[in-house]
């Protein structure tokens, strides 16, 4: 009855410390989580050992968020091609020829711009408010948007609210049906990262380039369409951010995808987790083999 | 023949033994992997004080209380709650000062264990918890001691985990501490600043622990976070000058343990340096039939040993409470 144990560990990759979570038995299917803005693997906490009886898990931090280390940007590129390299390098490192992803948020153009690159070691995707859609993305992206066409300080000075504790608190908690159930130490964890020197600016620069992966979402779905991973997609409903036909999108190319809305906003896991995990556990039991 | 049958059913109603309050429901058919369950983030205001505390379970189980220790909150039980949810009504506060409580600043509110009992002993009041069994850690131990003083009745069963009770439990991690009790000078107090640093809070977590990557670092990150905001250094040195008014009540606890004889189980981190393993042995002496297991583990033993530790409690609350 008791839960798996959950190890935490950092590797060095490509001259970046990267920290991640890590549970389950390691000769078990991998399932990589990869998180989402403004959070890190610590939104995964209760999703690590929840599948880790069954899967060896690994959640890490990208560069500049959470535990894991947040070079200078003369140093680093934040950008999501950049992430999806150190994420690359990282699993190589841990010995992972074959994965499932789960994706949320930023995790989703770092995942599956993975995919892109190594497309044979993808063995299932989550997506749960992640977006690969123009159909996801509806009012709320009109400033960001306005942003990408001119980075001047003014547009990128509009974006600042998303990094303030209102703007966080906004992400956990608008379209979900009871704050009871959320434990504020999610944002305010979140939060403390956010407010580390330098940690702003870095964010900016990473909104700007998640422009790059508009551009490549027609190339997603060209993989979605010719590889068909065994897919399902998890929505909280009320997200205002990534709308729900941003997760009907996703049938186009992947028919077959099990497509599950809750009735929850963005950070999905944090309200309806005894609802997702069930329908996550069955569809990982029928779709991964040992 | 009628009334008959009405005084039958009225003379079994009179010699069945009213069912308790609390109810338990029977052993889950599902694994914990398969039921998840669904824990509550609440606040309640007590004394003016706004106090946070996680709830979990059946309304109308047997309540398990909490009670955490410094530097830290209701946090350090996240993931024991749900491993007793199924069948316990768990609910695990965070004293003023701590976690997601209000820390209203020491020259507005007492921090001292007596008033952080008293908004304790409310909440359990206001939450209707007329019973209950306590997991007492570190400072969870006083307060949770000094509720049992008050309502010896009210206490169903004790877990003690690195909670103190006994004088030859205070070893050599205590002498300034003592110290500043002897004598409340500033010199004496600021003597003890080191242990609000992230030094201290890190090394709570990781000293004695055999594999410290067993230990999320959002322990000490949070933890941290909280003691470093403005105000907080003051409420803890007030509590840590506080606690030598515990000890006076250490005879006053034995008696309460001797006399009511609570079930009890002790799960104690033999390699802690603030109440080291001395601490735990004594207990025996007046609850000579508490299960003690000394675990090769530190302070926050939960952190390291949860899935040595957790199947401990459930199968000594399953024995002891819900049978």
């Amino acid at each position: 009855m008791t839960q798996p144990v959950t190890y935490h560990r950092t590797a060095q990759v490509a001259g970046v410390e990267v920290f991640y979570r890590e549970a389950g038995p390691k000769g078990a299917p991998l399932v990589v989580l990869l998180h989402g803005f403004p959070s890190s693997s610590h939104m995964y906490r209760n999703l690590i050992p929840a599948l880790a009886d069954r899967y060896h898990v690994i959640a890490p931090d990208l560069p500049g968020f959470g535990l894991s280390q947040m070079p200078s940007p003369t140093l680093f590129e934040y950008s999501f091609a950049s992430f999806s390299k150190v994420l690359a390098s990282l699993l190589d490192q841990l010995g992972a020829e074959r994965y499932a992803l789960y994706v949320m948020d930023y995790g989703a153009p770092t995942g599956f711009r993975l995919a892109l690159a190594h497309p044979e070691r993808v063995t299932a995707l989550i997506v749960q408010n992640g977006n690969a859609y123009d159909d996801g993305m509806g009012d709320f992206w009109a400033p960001t948007r306005a942003y990408w066409a001119d980075n001047g300080p003014t547009n990128r000075d509009e974006m600042r609210h998303f990094l303030t504790l209102d703007g966080t608190r906004f992400q956990y908690l608008t379209g979900a049906r009871d704050e009871a159930r959320i434990d504020p130490a999610a944002w305010l964890s979140d939060q403390l990262f956010l407010d580390r020197p330098g940690s702003a600016e870095i964010q900016l620069d990473i909104i700007y380039d998640y422009r790059t992966n508009v551009a490549l979402y027609p190339e997603f779905h060209t993989w979605f369409r010719e590889h068909r991973p065994p897919a399902l997609i998890l929505w909280g409903e009320n997200d205002p951010i990534f709308l729900p036909d941003g997760a009907r999108a996703f049938l186009r190319d992947l028919p077959d995808a099990e497509l599950h809305f809750f009735d929850t906003g963005h950070f999905a896991l944090e309200e309806k987790a005894d609802e997702m995990i069930p329908v996550m556990r069955d569809f990982l039991a029928r779709n991964l083999s040992q | 023949m009628k009334r008959h049958l009405v005084s039958a059913i009225a003379l079994l109603a009179a010699i069945t033994p009213i069912a308790a309050e609390a109810s338990c429901v029977s052993a889950p058919a599902v694994s914990a992997a398969s039921a998840v369950p669904v824990i509550q983030y609440k606040s309640t205001t007590i004394d003016g004080v706004k106090v946070f505390y996680r709830e979990a379970g059946p309304k109308d189980a047997p309540v398990i209380l909490l009670l955490h220790g410094f530097p830290t909150s209701s946090h350090m039980f996240r993931n024991l709650i749900p491993l007793l949810a199924d069948r316990y009504r768990v609910i695990a506060p965070d004293y003023p000062g701590y976690g997601q409580s209000d820390a209203p600043d020491h020259t507005k509110f007492a921090y001292t264990f007596a008033n952080l009992t008293n908004i304790v002993d409310k909440l359990t009041e206001k939450v209707g918890a007329e019973r209950y069994s306590m997991y007492v850690m570190d400072y969870g131990a006083p307060i949770g001691y000094r509720l049992a003083l008050k309502h010896p009745d009210r206490i169903e069963s004790l877990i003690v985990q690195n909670g103190n009770a006994y004088t030859e439990g205070l070893a050599a991690f205590w002498d300034p501490i003592k110290a500043y009790w002897a004598e409340k000078t500033p010199e004496r107090r600021e003597a003890l600043a080191g242990l609000v640093t992230l030094e201290t809070t890190k090394f709570q977590y990781t000293d004695g622990m055999g594999d410290v990557a067993r230990i999320s670092p959002d322990n000490w990150v949070i933890d941290q976070a909280l003691l470093d905001r403005p105000g907080n250094k003051d409420i803890q040195l007030d509590l840590l000058g506080d606690y030598g008014s515990n000890v006076p009540l250490y005879p006053q606890f034995q008696a309460f343990f001797r006399e009511r004889k609570p079930p009890t189980l002790i799960v104690w981190g033999k390699n802690d340096v603030i109440f080291p393993e001395a601490g735990a042995h004594p207990y025996l002496r007046d609850l000579p039939d508490a299960e003690m297991h000394i675990l090769d583990s530190g302070h926050f033993a939960l952190e390291d040993k949860l899935d040595v530790m957790a199947p401990l409690i459930r199968d000594f609350l399953d024995r002891k409470i819900c049978k």
